[in-house]
């Protein structure tokens, strides 16, 4: 399974990808893009199983992307890993479309958590 | 006009919790606030109806130290780019943390990485966090920055043009 990451912060998508490992995810092919105009264009060009998205980025937020994506009737799995939960931003990521939104820190059980109903 | 319900004792949880979540082995708490001048600031600013700024503060050997942990990189093969990034990252998890408990609407800035973090007009030291982690001084900084309204009902601003 493919699995893009999405985060401006390149020790961010390093440690969510050393996180994945540590939750036992060792299959999976990861990719990545820094902001959620890049993430879009890969969608496309790539199709991965998967989004893992940060919420506030530089060009295009990860609301933006998941948004931007709905509306072109894109389905592809989407999850928020961010350093903001209040319980404004959930409701907003979930009406959109989200499947879950883990909070910056994390752990590998609350990736396991949010995972495993998408990736078994 | 909102507040931020944030206790000291919470900040220095907070911290705690994400430096385990992130290093080993865990801080050790310092009370020793002067942590020296030439530092490596991470910052981000919340602006809504609570104006404020969560820095995070270290020394060019902590934030070398930090990169080199955060990115299972050896010291030697980091740049600037690295630092800074690690060191934005850092305050941006601390500065969604402390968000989380300002009252009512607000958002976060974009990370920034500066020299130094000096108290702008307006902007008072709310509370402060200091540890060292590997023989590093690190401090966290929670500052409100007040509005030209309240500036000017405290009479601490004047405007220069009408």
């Amino acid at each position: 399974m493919k699995v893009l990451i999405v985060d401006d912060s390149r020790v961010m998508r390093q440690i969510v990808t050393r996180t994945l490992r540590q939750a036992g995810y060792t299959e999976l092919a990861l990719i990545e893009a820094s902001n959620g105009l890049e993430a879009y264009d890969m969608v496309q060009a790539e199709s991965p199983d998967l989004v893992l998205s940060d919420w506030n980025m530089p060009e295009m937020n990860g609301f933006d992307l998941l948004k931007s994506l709905r509306g072109r009737g894109h389905a592809v799995p989407f999850g928020f890993i961010t350093s903001e939960s209040t319980t404004e931003m959930r409701a907003k990521a979930a009406s959109a479309g989200a499947l879950f939104l883990v909070a910056k820190p994390f752990t590998p059980e609350s990736f396991k958590d949010a995972l495993t109903p998408v990736l078994g | 006009m909102m507040t931020l319900a944030l206790a000291p004792a919470e900040l220095k949880s907070m911290v705690d919790e994400i430096w385990s979540s992130l290093f080993e082995p865990a801080p050790t708490d310092s009370d020793d606030s002067d942590i020296g001048s030439n530092l490596v600031v991470g910052f981000v600013d919340i602006s809504g109806g609570w104006l404020g700024r969560v820095a995070v503060e270290t020394t060019d050997a902590g934030a070398i130290a930090i990169a080199s942990s955060m990115l299972a990189a050896a010291p030697d093969t980091l740049g600037d780019e690295d630092l800074a990034d690690a060191i934005g990252e850092l305050a941006n998890i601390v500065g969604g943390s402390v968000k989380s408990c300002v009252e009512g609407h607000s958002t976060l800035s974009l990370p920034s990485v500066e020299r130094q973090n000096v108290l702008r007009d307006g902007t008072s030291e709310l509370m402060t966090v200091t540890a060292h982690w590997l023989d590093h001084p690190l401090r966290v900084r929670v500052q409100q920055i007040r509005t030209v309204d309240e500036l000017v009902g405290s009479g601490a601003h004047q405007h220069g043009a009408s």
